[in-house]
């Protein structure tokens, strides 16, 4: 085991473990309060209603208490963090206008290549903000808007005043009022009507800093009859202090509007992931959230939909990969309001080593939404003695047309399986990471391609030398 | 060794320092804790070869049950307002006891049972719930090595009455329960229902059927806790919910690091038939062993229209083809308790309820 973890990391580092000199133009002191937010704000040259929006928002985090059940976040220092860092004075168009130090950090990440080759639209956030963002030029025409947030905020204010915050409130929960009185960078998309961007758009996701927080906020508004696939990826330098992302993303998926959002979260072991993520989907919309948890050190996500139109459709797809030390608390919920509307959770989780993978999800239908159909099943995979793993899936059925069906499963890997494929010539350790890319094959078929091969990649290697 | 003062004074803080249950499904903020409470003992209707006690010390009681692994608010509360106890204790090597207690509440009352099942014993336990009021109860049960009980708790409390319950049973090496539930009366009831299954070959069964008419509430807590390897544990849970009922089920397995080799399932199905009854469930896992196979399922929905469809083709008119599929549907519960007459009654309440 130790063997595994030391090759795994030793390959992270390789990949994606390295920091670049921090070379910020401004950051601001360690630690949340007042000031830092004006500044933050005052930065930016935002307008007054969001300086607003920011200063309810940080008394509704200093407020709120730390949520009581799930994984330990006694050991968040909020003191230490720094929460704000700006590491170029302006966001590039073109590779050549970000900085070299920067640049060379997403060319060893192979984001300018993977552009070119398969995307329709790339941004690139580097600590608090964007250091580049582009869309393909066909995209444009069409009227597709791909910004990072702050630049959405000053080139859409009207779209964004509408719609900022009414997805996920100010104080929805302590880390969405955290994000909200501290973000930065993200990315905001607006797809006309009836315009479908059929190459996925792509934003990456890159701490550099120490003991740092990376709040972005991201708005995605389909447009009626409009489609687009987004795709987020993450990762961040191996510290031996803790970092802090706590991102809000919202999505409104109007009538009969299609939004697939697709998340790799590979962070280091060394950050607390603690998301908010939902969607509103209206009348004949379909949400998909297609959400990939693989590294950090606690993980706590639970993508939402709610269902508030006729005939919409919801589809969560949750897996979660916990290693040594690892704490996955990852799920999906979704809200019915409306009738004949139909979901799906699936959720995979492997659990490693030490680490623990929990399915915490809900499901709820609202009286008078009638007819709903929905389905939840979990499958978790146990591949040590220590590892762990927990199931909790509320249910709560208000309305007496609806049919529910919740399964949920727990096992390790056959030792006939094995003995099939070792029989065959496999190593055992080959044969392990076969079974496991198996088991979460309904997750990698829906991925674009390069990211199916890069994660079947991820899991051979870390399931590499895992045997003996 | 603490003192029996010191005991109940520690139970006294963590009574106060739990809240009572409040969350978006349940509230019993509102119940009424107060003393005074009278301290019953439950009627002992058949004993067949089993012995029974009172004990009236509660640092006695305490020994016999050598701790509960888990508290509740019920449970403590029990335990801090009584000190009697009717302990029935089933002797090594016997076989085939019918044993038949009756609990008739009659204003507000508080009451201890402890059941032993000695060595190699089997016995078949059934415990009545009658009468109308306020009733708190444990309810701790002991299967030794190699024993076996089939228990059936038949719930048929006043329409008013408030019950709240915390039962757990510590099953022994390769010892085995069987235990049935049917839940029909009261207006409030909160139960939590524990197995413990200490040692290997320890098995665990629980099935409980529920009826909820009117503004029924019922909160019902499972939770299975494999202690050990080798256990095997399989609980299931269906129940009907007509008018305004709401059924909470909160069901758990729980498997410890060393209970390699468990084999645990779960479910939890009910039907609705009414547009303001409400469904809860929560059926979790919590599990730290590797080489195990644990799964859990929960279904909601209605009658299925084409079971209905098929009694109708062969003759049987709509509304007693869904009385047949609503019946079937709890008769999986009732047919294993022994007593013919206790089962004829339990149908004839359900053909009252299902008439109203």
């Amino acid at each position: 085991m130790t063997q595994t973890l030391e090759k795994l990391k030793e390959n992270y580092e390789e990949k994606y473990g390295f920091h670049d000199p921090e070379t910020a133009v401004f950051r601001t002191e360690k630690g949340l309060n007042e000031t830092v937010v004006r500044q933050i704000s005052k930065i930016k040259g935002e307008p007054e209603w969001m300086l607003n929006n920011r200063l309810k928002a940080l008394n509704a985090f200093i407020e709120k208490k730390m949520p009581t059940w799930g994984a330990d976040l006694s050991t968040i220092k909020f003191d230490e963090i720094t929460y704000y860092l700006r590491p170029t004075d302006k966001p590039g168009n073109t590779w050549e206008e970000v900085p070299d130090e920067i640049k060379n950090t997403f060319e060893k990440l192979g984001i300018p290549e993977a552009e070119r080759k398969f995307l329709g639209g790339v941004g690139a956030q580097y600590d608090s903000e964007s250091v580049y963002h582009k869309l393909n030029k066909k995209l444009e025409e069409q009227g597709v808007v791909f910004l990072d947030m702050d630049v959405g905020l000053k080139k859409y204010p009207e779209i964004v005043k509408k719609y900022f915050g009414t997805v996920i409130p100010i104080a929805d929960n302590k880390f969405a009022a955290l994000n909200t009185a501290v973000w930065s960078g993200g990315s905001f998309i607006y797809v006309p009507k009836g315009v479908h961007v059929d190459i996925p758009l792509q934003a990456y996701f890159r701490i550099n800093a120490k003991n740092f927080g990376q709040f972005e906020r991201t708005l995605i508004i389909a447009d009626e009859g409009s489609s687009v696939h987004y795709v987020e990826g993450c990762t961040a330098p191996v510290y031996s202090t803790d970092s802090l992302h706590a991102a809000v993303v919202e999505l409104i998926a109007l009538k009969d509007a299609k939004i697939r959002y697709t998340t790799i979260q590979n962070w280091s072991n060394n950050v607390y992931n603690l998301v908010t993520k939902r969607a509103y989907a209206y009348e004949g919309a379909v949400v998909e959230w297609i959400d990939g948890n693989l590294g950090s050190k606690i993980t706590m996500k639970y993508p939402s939909v709610f269902l508030l139109g006729r005939g919409a459709k919801a589809d969560i797809l949750s897996i979660a990969f916990a290693g040594s030390g690892q704490h996955q608390d990852a799920g999906g919920k979704a809200v019915h309001m409306a009738s004949d509307t139909t979901s799906t959770i699936i959720s995979k989780s492997i659990s490693m080593g030490t680490g623990r993978a929990t399915y915490r999800g809900q499901l709820r239908v609202d009286k008078g939404a009638q007819n709903v159909k929905s389905q939840v099943n979990c499958d978790a995979l146990l591949l040590d003695e220590t590892s762990k793993t927990d199931t909790y899936p509320y249910i709560e059925i208000e309305d007496e047309t609806a049919t529910i069906g919740h399964e949920a499963t727990v096992g390790k890997i056959g030792e006939d399986q094995i003995f099939y494929l070792t029989s065959r010539g496999l190593k055992e350790s080959e044969a392990k990471a076969m079974i496991v890319q198996g088991f979460i094959e309904p997750f990698t078929k829906l991925l674009p391609m390069e990211y199916a091969i890069e994660l079947n990649r991820l899991i051979q290697l870390e399931m590499e030398g895992s045997v003996g | 060794m603490q003192s029996i003062t010191q005991i109940k004074d520690k139970q006294r803080e963590l009574f106060a320092q739990m809240p009572p249950k409040k969350n978006q499904y349940v509230d019993f903020t509102r119940t009424d804790y107060s003393s005074p409470l009278k301290t019953t003992i439950a009627k002992v209707i058949k004993a067949g070869n089993a012995t029974r006690k009172e004990i009236s010390s509660y640092e006695e009681s305490i020994n016999i049950i050598q701790g509960r692994i888990s508290q509740s608010k019920n449970s403590l509360f029990v335990d801090m307002t009584a000190d009697n106890s009717l302990v029935i204790t089933v002797p090594k090597n016997s076989d085939g006891s019918d044993i038949e207690l009756l609990i008739e509440i009659n204003g507000r009352q508080v009451e201890r049972n402890i059941i032993i099942l000695e060595e190699n014993s089997k016995a078949s336990l059934t415990l009545q719930y009658s009468g109308d009021g306020f009733l708190a109860l444990t309810t701790d049960i002991i299967i030794e090595q190699g024993a076996e009980l089939n228990f059936s708790e038949v719930q048929e409390l006043g329409r008013n009455s408030t019950l709240l319950g915390h039962t757990e049973v510590k099953v022994h090496k390769d010892a085995k329960i069987h235990w049935n539930v049917i839940t029909l009366g009261a207006k409030t009831q909160s139960m939590e229902r524990h197995i413990q299954l200490l040692e290997p070959g320890a098995d665990g069964k629980l099935v409980e059927v529920f009826f909820g008419n009117d503004n029924q509430l019922f909160d019902n807590n499972v939770v299975i806790g494999h202690k050990n390897h080798d256990t095997t544990a399989n609980a299931l849970s269906n129940g009907i919910l007509t008018d305004s009922s709401r059924n909470v089920f909160f069901g758990l397995i729980k498997i410890d690091e060393k209970a390699q080799k468990t084999n645990s399932f779960l479910a939890q199905h009910t039907m609705l038939l009414s547009p303001n009854a409400i469904c809860n469930s929560i059926p979790s896992l919590e599990i730290a062993a590797n080489d195990v196979k644990a799964s859990h399922s929960a279904s909601a929905g209605q009658i299925d229209q084409e079971q209905v469809f098929y009694l109708m083709a062969r003759g049987i008119p709509f509304g007693e083809a869904k009385k047949l599929i609503v019946f079937g549907f709890l008769e999986s519960a009732i047919a294993r308790i022994p007593s013919d007459e206790i089962k004829n009654r339990i149908k004839q309440s359900i053909e009252s309820k299902w008439s109203a």
